[in-house]
């Protein structure tokens, strides 16, 4: 049961990623690869700030979400100049850059040792120490996000950004100022990746640089890719998909000697079929 | 790669402990994660919730700090085969931790640049974990001996290294000091060799960690202890392993805490568990001698040593 409950705590934070990712990639087409990064900010500040500082998970988690806000609005402002493989590439540019500053700002990070000891978050004295009671935190964080997501898609915003996603100079030529609706979304779904990036610090107690690269950044993509674009629903599947599949492979009895590349190995091929026969993933309603 | 010297270090020590006939049958089970945090907690929760495990090895620190908490929570006792700072804060109240300590390795390696009257020495690490970090620090114990030193840590995704590598030719080092992992320590070697410069100038650490060990033939290294020859040929042989980086300190290991699990009254009271192993740690083991410190890290002292015929052979100096 509590192997269960930790598989559903990092469940939850990989939902919490998709949902946020699935927003800019989803729902306004644009391709960012910059999750890794914002996901690292709000883990890092959580770790700095509980460890160094005395700060509390919440207060620390709402240093660390304000601080991706701030950043991500900045970034935004110059993504926001660009489309489609271009804003790839910047936003990827991104990731490299903040993973390259927590491995080498050792003052403050700590650099590839990483910090430890990060602690759990609690509520008028109830702490959320127990697997099963961070779980269920975790899983109410799920609950708002995927609520954020619906309702984004059903508003005249979440319709603009649908707009922008299908055809930016129409949606131009219609009156709406696509620079500003590209920014604003990047900073919330980089707001909601420090939410993510603050559970995961607390529930792993340590962090070091390796969680935060831009490979982990192309593997939320993948998640919301598999689980399918544009879908809250989606986006909650990816996530399980990605999770559950490589776990389920341990209990598969495969020889140790091969286990590791087999297991990649299967991992791969379901993923190459899965583009191959549906495209747009699972649940998807757009296709990049 | 890592991981099959470790598993050869834990069969071993289980095999050498059941010779004789004990009171309970051990079985090690084995999960990869990988080195990244996430999949060391998902498979240490695996292994306590499925497989029922009554102690867990992980291998380096960081694994071992995202374990550490998971097996204090589940009042389980967990071992590390590490290096580390002998004055690191402690892994927890039911870890212990064994390996050379980075001031051990500092010592060896001085001693050694000191012997061979080295005064100008490139040292390249890979930006991981202690690597870079003690690369640094030993670039400071140099400078403060004289020796005109230059560090460069690579991202651990680097492959080429020839560019950099000829600029500190062109410089004027002919020395290098290399700490990393497979499988950069196999190409940094090989791309060295590219340029000429001989074995007997490569100076290592972590050397003992690459794939196909005839590269590092004649490259003198401090390392994770091998144990004595007669191990080594044992591991090499019975487990056919290519290196036998860390399985000492796994056997030391294993072999410890199944000397506690046979001897304690209730191999479920984790305090008893504890309290043996912090009474008995301190002992002659298969990779040097153990010493246990105050923060729960079993101690040795770092082996100077070079490979002849595929193999490592301890050194005097």
């Amino acid at each position: 049961m509590e192997y269960l409950i930790n598989i559903g705590i990092l469940f939850c934070i990989y939902a919490m990623l998709a949902l946020s990712l699935n927003m800019v990639v989803g729902l306004s087409g644009l391709i960012s690869l910059a999750h890794a990064a914002f996901y690292g900010i709000g883990a890092y500040a959580v770790a700095i700030l509980m460890t160094s500082h005395g700060f509390s998970f919440w207060s620390a988690m709402l240093v660390g979400v304000l601080l991706n806000g701030i950043t991500a609005f900045l970034v935004g402002k110059i993504l926001s100049k660009f489309k489609g493989d271009y804003y790839a590439i910047v936003s990827a540019g991104l990731s490299v850059i903040v993973f390259s500053v927590l491995l080498n700002f050792k003052t403050l990070t700590k650099g590839p040792l990483g910090i430890y000891g990060i602690g759990k978050p609690s509520i008028l004295g109830f702490s959320f120490y127990s697997s099963g009671s961070f779980l269920m935190l975790a899983l109410v964080f799920v609950a708002l996000f995927y609520a954020l997501f619906v309702l984004i898609d059903r508003s005249s915003f979440g319709r603009a950004l649908k707009g922008l996603r299908e055809d930016e100079e129409l949606t131009v030529f219609l009156g709406y100022k696509t620079d500003k609706y590209k920014s604003v979304i990047f900073t919330l779904s980089a707001m909601m990746a420090g939410v993510a990036g603050s559970f995961f610090a607390s529930y792993i107690a340590f962090i070091d640089p390796t969680s935060f690269q831009l490979a982990e950044g192309i593997f939320f993509f993948t998640m919301i890719t598999v689980g399918g674009l544009s879908s809250a629903f989606g986006s909650i599947v990816g996530a399980a998909i990605l999770l559950i599949l490589p776990e389920s492979l341990r209990f598969l009895g495969l020889p140790y000697e091969t286990a590791a590349q087999l297991q990649q190995l299967i991992y791969g091929a379901l993923l190459v079929l899965m583009m191959a026969f549906r495209p747009q993933g699972l649940f998807g309603k757009f296709r990049v | 790669m890592l991981g099959a010297s470790l598993r050869a270090g834990v069969l071993a020590a289980i095999e050498d402990k059941t010779k004789n006939g004990l009171k309970y049958r051990y079985e090690a089970i084995f999960e990869d994660n990988q080195q990244q945090p996430a999949k060391s907690a998902i498979a240490a929760n695996k292994l306590i919730a499925s497989d029922k495990v009554n102690m867990l090895l992980t291998l380096t620190t960081g694994s071992g700090r995202v374990v550490a908490p998971i097996a204090e929570n589940a009042k389980l006792l967990h071992v590390c085969a590490t290096l580390e700072d002998e004055n690191a804060e402690p892994m927890g109240k039911t870890s212990f931790w064994q390996g050379p300590t980075l001031q051990s390795y500092h010592r060896t390696l001085l001693k050694a640049f000191e012997k061979r009257g080295i005064k100008k020495l490139a040292l390249l690490a890979a930006h991981v974990g202690v690597a870079c970090v003690g690369t640094e620090h030993l670039a400071d114990l140099l400078k403060e001996k004289g020796v005109d030193v230059k560090v460069e840590c690579f991202n651990p995704t680097d492959r080429d290294f020839r560019l950099p590598l000829q600029k500190y030719i062109q410089d004027g080092f002919e020395y290098f000091y290399l700490q990393f992992f497979p499988p950069q320590t196999d190409i940094i070697v090989r791309q060295l060799k590219e340029q000429n410069i001989l074995p007997e100038h490569m100076f290592g650490s972590g050397i003992d960690t690459g794939t196909d060990i005839s590269v590092f033939e004649n490259i003198n290294h401090v390392g994770g202890n091998s144990g004595s020859p007669e191990f080594v040929d044992r591991l090499m042989r019975e487990y056919k392993i290519d290196n036998v980086y860390m399985a000492a300190s796994a056997y030391d290991l294993i072999g410890l805490a199944i000397d506690a699990f046979e001897n304690v009254q209730d191999i479920k009271n984790i305090d008893e568990i504890t309290a043996y192993i912090k009474e008995h740690a301190t002992r002659k083991c298969e990779s040097g001698d153990c010493k246990l410190l105050p923060n729960g890290f079993i101690a040795n002292e770092a082996e100077w040593r070079t490979y002849k015929n595929g193999k490592p052979v301890p050194l005097e100096d």
